[in-house]
């Protein structure tokens, strides 16, 4: 198994409010190897943007606070960085792609010029050549005459097409080592989702980029992650291959999100979806139990009280549950 | 409609393009260039030196003797000292506002953009320049410095400096949150860059149009000083200076103290009539 590009180890944030302190990331251990693609999953507040925000050092401090943990980039721990050289490392080797592909663009300047100061900043190379660099760029993610193109404003663009350059702007690093894409598909209509996601796929094969994709949805995750983390109201609750996963879900979040799919086959001539009853806890008021056992279908006693240890299912695939074997009943 | 052509234009020629349809804007055009052209070619287009005394000729009325706007009291013409006139009000009108954009804007984006003991600290201070007023401030401020043009305009300048500050400090701290300049800053791209480089850019509108509305505000505080003897001195042919100079001679040779106020006038008003304009044309909500 090759070294881990990317190594989170019980990573805790927790965001000082007037009204309280919000634990929004409870203990997340992660890894991605160099070239792979990891996606974290989970509904809104889950605390999957949290943590990867807390890669890229851009929470904002104050309210937020890393409590405790450490972030591993290619050896080096990232919590231990000074703002410089988190900046230098941000667009050198981790670039991120945003949801809003609408406001993520500056709206006064001709996206060329924006990938071209990428470049600038990066390179160190004279203005025409980075703009020559970014025109490759915009044929390289697939824009229609990227000449032209390139001379547009973000307002001329359809949203497929921003994303397009969002995801031309993280390329545009000199060594690019890791992409974070904050659910990129989420804003954009359905048939661009899967041409965006099949780009993306190419490119990280084509360039060797590890990829840590955020989403809330299994379809994406199905479509091109090849291991994913399961994520509720801040903790993992379940993490392996996503065939694995797909194939034998461990925990009952998991079967849930898998259940509200409408691809799932035991939907064929159903007229309505199945949903997971009950709403997300109050990350302030949040004991130390389960934080799914509200909601699970078989909850235990002790649910309540213990966080489980990871209970292993299989070869890199494990699950935070106290009874793994009740959700196939 | 507007959309199709919104979709094939630079936002330049947009903002032109809106602007062509804007008559008051474009009649406050045509008077800032006339201007503009009166005082770049004053040499030119005077028809005497504007500091050369004809004695025998003092006090002629308008159209009389070869002089289209008559002589002063020192037998000067009226015509000559109001163009070259023209030429210092241009250059003060666009001085003082450029030293009052320039500190303005750069002490608004930091203050904006920190925001925090940095903020608070720029904001106070602010409130204690804004606690006087306008004209008393400049008067301070030019009685310290000695009267003089060029301390005029440096006071008319840091007179008009706090309102930048503000404008651009509210402007800032709204696009700072923009998902672009997050964007941007994931990229690497460092604090000073995203100040001046990413969100001014996008703040500008505002004052671009304080700016045009504040050269005929500082042409009139010039104009003023000059009156009270605080800004240009004699002979210079500055307007304020002119009317000052020659109010004794109201009731009995009117046209000395009468054009160069319309001078004046029209220069204020050309530049408040193309300030407005430009608001309607920049202003995003009233965009279709």
């Amino acid at each position: 198994m090759a070294e881990a590009l990317l190594k989170i180890e019980d990573l805790r944030v927790s965001f000082h409010t007037m009204r309280g302190v919000v634990r929004a990331v409870r203990g997340i251990n992660l890894d991605i190897r160099p070239g792979e693609t990891v996606a974290l999953v989970g509904e809104s507040g889950c605390g999957k943007s949290v943590t990867a925000h807390a890669v890229t050092g851009l929470l904002p401090v104050p309210p937020a606070r890393i409590e405790s943990g450490e972030i591993h980039f290619d050896g080096r721990d990232l919590l231990t960085l000074s703002p410089r050289e988190m900046r230098a490392l941000r667009g050198e080797r981790i670039s991120m792609i945003f949801q809003e592909p609408m406001t993520s663009l500056n709206p006064v300047f001709k996206i060329g010029d924006q990938i071209a100061d990428v470049f600038r900043v990066h390179h160190k190379i004279s203005s025409g050549e980075a703009w020559k660099r970014a025109v490759n760029l915009l044929d390289m993610v697939k824009i229609p005459e990227p000449d032209r193109r390139a001379n547009e404003y973000a307002h001329q663009l359809s949203g497929g097409m921003r994303q397009r350059v969002m995801i031309a702007m993280a390329l545009a690093s000199p060594h690019p080592g890791l992409i974070i894409a904050d659910e990129p598909t989420t804003a954009l209509d359905v048939t661009i989702q899967a041409q965006i996601l099949h780009l993306l796929r190419e490119l990280q094969k084509e360039v060797g980029v590890a990829l840590l994709l955020i989403t809330h949805d299994m379809g994406v995750v199905a479509q091109v992650a090849d291991r994913a983390t399961v994520m509720y109201a801040g903790r993992a609750v379940e993490q392996g291959p996503v065939a694995t996963i797909f194939e034998r879900p461990h925990h009952p979040y998991t079967v849930g999100l898998l259940n509200s799919l409408p691809g799932n086959p035991k939907y064929r001539g159903v007229s309505r979806l199945e949903a997971i009853p009950g709403t997300v806890p109050d990350l302030r008021t949040l004991g130390d139990g389960c934080p799914f056992e509200n909601r699970c279908p078989h909850p235990l006693p002790k649910c309540r009280e213990i966080f489980p240890d990871p209970v292993s299912a299989g070869t890199d695939h494990s699950a935070w549950c106290w009874a793994p074997e009740n959700i196939h009943e | 409609m507007s959309t199709l052509v919104n979709a094939e234009l630079t936002p330049l020629q947009e903002t032109w393009y809106r602007l062509r349809q804007n008559t008051g804007a474009m009649v406050g055009l045509v008077i800032i260039v006339l201007f503009v052209v009166v005082a770049a070619f004053a040499p030119l287009l005077a028809p005497s030196d504007p500091t050369a005394q004809v004695m025998a000729d003092r006090k002629t009325p308008p159209l009389t003797n070869g002089y289209v706007l008559g002589t002063d009291d020192l037998g000067r013409d009226l015509l000559s000292r109001i163009i070259y006139g023209g030429r210092l009000s241009m250059t003060i009108g666009i001085v003082s506002v450029g030293i009052a954009m320039a500190g303005g804007v750069a002490i608004g984006t930091v203050s904006g953009y920190y925001g925090g003991v940095v903020d608070r600290i720029v904001m106070r201070f602010i409130d204690i320049m804004l606690a006087f007023p306008y004209v008393l401030l400049t008067i301070v401020i030019v009685a310290v410095l000695g009267p003089s043009l060029t301390n005029a305009m440096i006071a008319i300048g840091i007179s008009q400096m706090p309102r930048y500050v503000r404008l651009v400090r509210a402007s800032v701290m709204a696009e700072k949150e923009s998902d672009y300049v997050l964007a941007e800053r994931s990229l690497g791209t460092g604090d000073l860059e995203l100040m001046f480089g990413s969100i001014l850019p996008n703040s500008l509108a505002p004052v671009i149009v304080m700016a045009t509305l504040g050269v005929g505000e500082a042409i009139l505080s010039s104009a003023a000083l000059s009156f009270l003897g605080l800004g240009a001195q004699p002979p210079t042919p500055e307007w304020g200076l002119m009317i000052a100079s020659s109010r004794e001679f109201v009731t009995n040779a009117w046209w000395i103290v009468t054009f160069p106020g319309i001078a004046t006038l029209l220069a204020v008003l050309g530049f408040n009539l193309f300030g407005d304009g430009l608001r309607d044309v920049l202003d995003p909500k009233l965009k279709d």
